[in-house]
């Protein structure tokens, strides 16, 4: 628990720091930190995608597609996504077992949320017989490191995942009146992307320290706010989900301005995140004719 | 069965490495230290990083390891408890240190009298998460630190922020106590733990005891803001890229670091530039 506790006097440099615009680390309220997005770092998953920022958070979002057949409690004619969390135990040393506990339920909620509700993969076209069987993405994350701002990071790898996912194609045949029979094509060429993946919403977290808010906290920082209000949203500037953490307050005058510049943000981030996960992508293209490397490894010993 | 087929050759001159669960030699002829194991009749390395012998001793001293103590060292730590008579403090070692209420100096160099009183007014010197500054006093049969602040120059720490690097990049030296010609002050902690902050003069200190136990921080103007952030960020970097963090390399670095915006100094490649900057002026 040694990590989570702070001295007044840090606690009052870093408040007056982000009231001038300085903070700890030279950023002034509106910088992200640098980050890092590594695509297909699992080889045995359809999609895969790690997300480091800064020295510090580092989340590894895997994409499993699996068949299932459906029940007749489900939607018929839809697949589904199905999203866990989980804090790896290096991570959780700091807290104890209950707070971590509330963190995991706490991420898996928001994914699940952003994902299922409003994060604009199309679950139509999981579907592969209606009412018989359909496509469910397990979308598993966990992270590996913490130095604060978990959900922009979880829903940076998360994006990066879907956009590296690929589905294998599949032949539906009719077997007898009315009966459906379905195989997989193993040829990974045949792999469709997911439908809708360009949709998936990204995260910006706003954090209120007094008269100011400020994106990107660090652990420490995070110590420091009143409270912080995560803004989710999409490719078309449609805000998908907003979520309040921490104990204090937000004035009402504060939060209009909040989402407007969240909005203004995310809009940025998701551009230059795109073109990141292109070039990924094309480097990764230019590898494979190399012979095979775990990736997860050779990326991060640079 | 023949030495050289094993990765480490203990031949003195070269500096060699070893990887968890590397063998390093046969345990017939060697003896296994600190960071090996005995597995199959070979000294296996259980941790990453330098092998040395000495005789027929061989050790790993591995890269990244807790901080070990020596008498003498000046560490930066954080309170994390309070107990009977004593702080325990997070020093990054293999257990929180200890500072007795005996080992403080008290406001106005006044004599303790051992009273139940004074120890409950234990949390107005030093409360839980506080920084502070020592020296280490002794050991206790058990290994841990004991740890004292009899000195106006040890005690609370305000006015700054703290970074952390591997304990293995700061050196033992003369002072650990040093203010950069861009007005800040930095006191290099031999635990890893380094405190950064706006320069206070001694006189000014000396002047003022009462203050010594203060939580609230001066007005930090916003050049000594930045020239700190500046400062932290350019630890961070160097230690990044493994270069030994003392006075001069943070001076050097800091000199490189001016072109570039505070921000942007932990990025990989103006890390790596300020680095080898840094290191062609040392030599």
């Amino acid at each position: 628990m040694s990590t989570s506790l702070i001295s007044p006097a840090e606690r009052g440099y870093i408040r007056e720091g982000i009231s001038t615009g300085i903070r700890n680390d030279g950023r002034s309220r509106q910088d992200f930190r640098d980050y890092i997005v590594n695509l297909d770092v699992i080889s045995h998953s359809n999609g895969s995608a790690r997300c480091r920022v800064g020295y510090g958070t580092d989340v590894l979002v895997g994409v499993k597609a699996e068949t299932m057949l459906l029940d007749p409690t489900q939607p018929p004619n839809q697949g589904k996504v199905v999203c866990h969390v989980e804090c790896s135990p290096s991570v959780v040393r700091r807290w104890d077992q209950r707070t971590a506990d509330d963190l995991n339920n706490n991420l898996t909620q928001f994914l699940t949320r952003c994902l299922n509700q409003y994060g604009g993969i199309d679950l139509g076209k999981l579907c592969i017989i209606p009412g018989k069987a359909c496509w469910v993405l397990y979308v598993d994350a966990l992270v590996l490191d913490f130095d604060g701002n978990l959900h922009d990071a979880l829903l940076l790898a998360v994006r990066g995942a879907l956009f590296n996912t690929r589905i294998p194609e599949l032949n539906v045949q009719e077997v007898d009146e009315g009966e459906f029979d379905f195989e997989a094509n193993s040829d990974p060429e045949a792999a469709q992307p997911v439908p809708g993946w360009e949709k998936v919403p990204l995260c910006v977290t706003l954090n209120r320290c007094g008269e100011h808010y400020f994106v990107d906290a660090t652990a420490t920082e995070e110590q420091c706010t009143e409270a912080k209000l995560s803004v989710v949203i999409n490719h078309l500037g449609e805000i998908c989900a907003v979520q309040k953490g921490a104990l204090g307050a937000i004035p009402h005058q504060m939060y209009a301005d909040m989402i407007q510049s969240a909005s203004h943000l995310v809009t940025q981030l998701l551009s230059a995140l795109d073109e990141r996960l292109q070039k990924e992508a094309s480097t990764n293209l230019a590898n494979q004719n190399g012979k095979h490397v775990s990736t997860f490894i050779r990326k991060n010993f640079h | 069965m023949q030495d050289n087929e094993y990765a480490v050759v203990t031949d003195k001159k070269e500096i060699s490495t070893a990887t968890p669960g590397e063998p390093l030699t046969s345990s017939a002829k060697f003896m296994r230290g600190h960071g090996t194991y005995i597995e199959n009749d070979k000294v296996v390395s259980a941790v990453a990083g330098v092998v040395e012998q000495i005789n027929k001793l061989v050790t790993v001293r591995a890269l990244k390891a807790r901080y070990t103590g020596e008498i003498g060292d000046v560490v930066v730590g954080r309170i994390t408890e309070l107990a009977q008579k004593r702080w325990k403090v997070d020093v990054n070692s293999r257990q929180d240190a200890i500072l007795m209420l005996s080992a403080i100096h008290l406001p106005g160099g006044v004599q303790r009298r051992k009273s139940e009183s004074d120890e409950l007014r234990m949390t107005t010197f030093f409360a839980e998460g506080d920084l502070i500054v020592a020296e280490i006093q002794a050991f206790f049969a058990d290994g841990a630190i004991s740890i004292h602040t009899r000195n106006l120059k040890y005690g609370k720490l305000r006015n700054g922020t703290l970074v952390k690097i591997p304990p293995a990049l700061v050196q033992r030296s003369r002072s650990h106590f040093h203010t950069l010609p861009c007005g800040v002050d930095v006191i290099l902690g031999v635990n890893g733990y380094i405190w950064i902050c706006k320069h206070t003069p001694l006189e000014v200190v000396e002047a003022n005891p009462e203050n010594i136990y203060s939580s609230q921080n001066d007005a930090i103007s916003e050049t000594d803001r930045s020239n700190i952030a500046r400062v932290a960020n350019c630890i961070l970097a160097l230690s990044h890229q493994f270069v030994h963090i003392h006075e001069t390399a943070i001076v050097y670095a800091f000199e490189a670091s001016l072109p570039f915006a505070i921000k942007d100094l932990l990025s990989e490649s103006v890390a790596n530039e300020i680095a080898v900057e840094t290191k062609s002026k040392l030599q």
